[in-house]
């Protein structure tokens, strides 16, 4: 593979813009699936996203292995992507966790933790649109530590909800504790990802 | 064979009742609390069998029962005491347990008391122009197929068991899953809005009301009031 000296800095940014609006329709799809379940969309369409996500993030590596001039540090670069994809995979596994456990109902707490989600994605969308000037990012990466915060109290309330009575069912303390568990994952995730946007802005602003 | 078991939460014999029961019954007893709950799991379930701790449900709880044709009585103590042994045989108990009794003793006692025979029991339950029977999967308006799922059966069968007074989700919860229901928990809504859209699907004069901060209510209108099997 050659190394093209011409910088294609644009396509760097598209990209990331991508992935940041593919999180981010992740994030609403899963947050219908839970609203909605066990009647709502199909899973199918959630990992569709998530090969979206595959697919851009690939992209992103190409062009890095065949760009001589990066925009950013390709560390930041790599880190980066590989924290978006996990923003994506963690919220596409924990959509695909309501059917493998057969889960009958939704919990409220978890449809607390996918709005927290659709929040935190739309600031990262956001922040990633916004890697071109640099501009009005710091706001973002404030919307997405707050958002995880707010994920912070709930998973440890939604957790606590569990344990509350000797006689919930192990069954449902166990499914939903890792759905819980995955939501946040997917959460600090993004907090992950503001953090790493943080270091690009310093490092280039 | 289904058992309901009304017991006080920290009644330390309790597990060891469970295990016995497990023994002989075809799915886990359901456990209860109050006398209240009692009434709505037994007219809601048919449970061949209902053990009973009297410092819950009351000495008189077999005179309570003995409308239900078929549901066995079967008085648990803690510690034995022969005046409430006789005040309960006397109530029309079929058998008094106490936790003196070895694991063998309860198992026996049990068996033996189940094989009586009693063939008029029936766990349907006829609310105007609407059967239920969940354990015999029928859930029927004015003679259609509702075509419920078993958890909404048992949901509705426990609605009509307490028609037009309403239970609360935990209530529901508990004696349709047999646990305690997590809080922030939605099955319970998600099965009545189903529950409610096959009625409405089956032209069904029935509504499933809800009570805020409370639970829902089963409300069928009918010309007679006529309600059996309660």
């Amino acid at each position: 593979m050659r190394l093209s000296l011409i910088p294609r800095r644009q396509d760097f940014y598209l990209v990331f813009a991508e992935l940041g609006q593919n999180a981010h329709e992740t994030a609403l799809l899963v947050l219908e699936r839970f609203v909605s379940f066990p009647d709502s969309i199909d899973h199918g369409k959630v990992k569709d996203l998530e090969h979206e996500g595959d697919r851009l993030t690939a992209q992103l590596y190409q062009l890095m292995n065949t760009q001589y001039v990066t925009p950013f540090d390709r560390d930041d670069i790599q880190n980066l992507a590989r924290a978006i994809d996990d923003v994506v995979d963690y919220a596409e596994r924990a959509s695909e966790l309501l059917g493998l456990y057969r889960v009958e109902a939704p919990m409220e707490q978890a449809i607390e933790q996918c709005h927290l989600l659709v929040g935190a994605t739309e600031h990262l969308a956001a922040a990633l649109g916004n890697l071109r000037n640099l501009r009005g990012i710091q706001r973002h990466i404030a919307g997405i530590k707050s958002r995880e915060d707010d994920g912070d109290r709930v998973v440890r309330d939604a957790v606590a909800a569990l344990f509350e009575d000797e006689n919930i069912s192990p069954r449902l303390i166990i499914q939903w504790k890792d759905i819980f568990e995955t939501l946040e994952d997917a959460l600090d995730a993004c907090d992950t990802s503001g953090h790493l946007i943080s270091n690009i802005v310093v490092k280039n602003a | 064979m289904d058992a309901v078991v009304v017991a006080r939460g920290g009644d330390r014999w309790l597990p060891r009742l469970l295990a016995t029961l497990a023994e002989i019954a075809s799915r886990p007893p359901l456990v209860v609390h109050t006398l209240a709950e009692a009434e709505v799991a037994v007219a809601a379930r048919g449970p061949e069998v209902v053990v009973f701790d009297p410092s819950v449900a009351g000495t008189d709880f077999p005179i309570v029962l003995s409308e239900r044709g078929g549901t066995r009585c079967v008085g648990w103590l803690g510690s034995r005491s022969s005046p409430v042994v006789a005040a309960l045989l006397v109530a029309g108990a079929a058998e008094v347990l106490d936790a003196s009794m070895g694991d063998e003793e309860l198992l026996a006692r049990l068996r033996v008391c189940l094989s009586r025979a009693d063939d008029g029991r029936s766990s349907a339950l006829t609310v105007g122009p609407l059967r239920v029977d969940a354990q015999h999967r029928v859930a029927e308006w004015d003679g259609r197929h509702l075509g419920l799922t078993a958890r909404e059966g048992e949901v509705l069968q426990v609605l009509a068991a307490s028609h037009r007074r309403p239970v609360r989700r935990e209530v529901l919860y508990r004696l349709v899953w047999g646990w305690s229901m997590p809080r922030g928990d939605r099955t319970v809504d998600v099965n009545v809005k189903r529950l409610r859209d096959k009625l409405h699907r089956a032209g069904a004069a029935a509504e499933i009301r809800t009570h805020p901060g409370v639970g829902y209510a089963l409300d069928v209108r009918i010309a007679d009031e006529a309600v059996t099997g309660l």
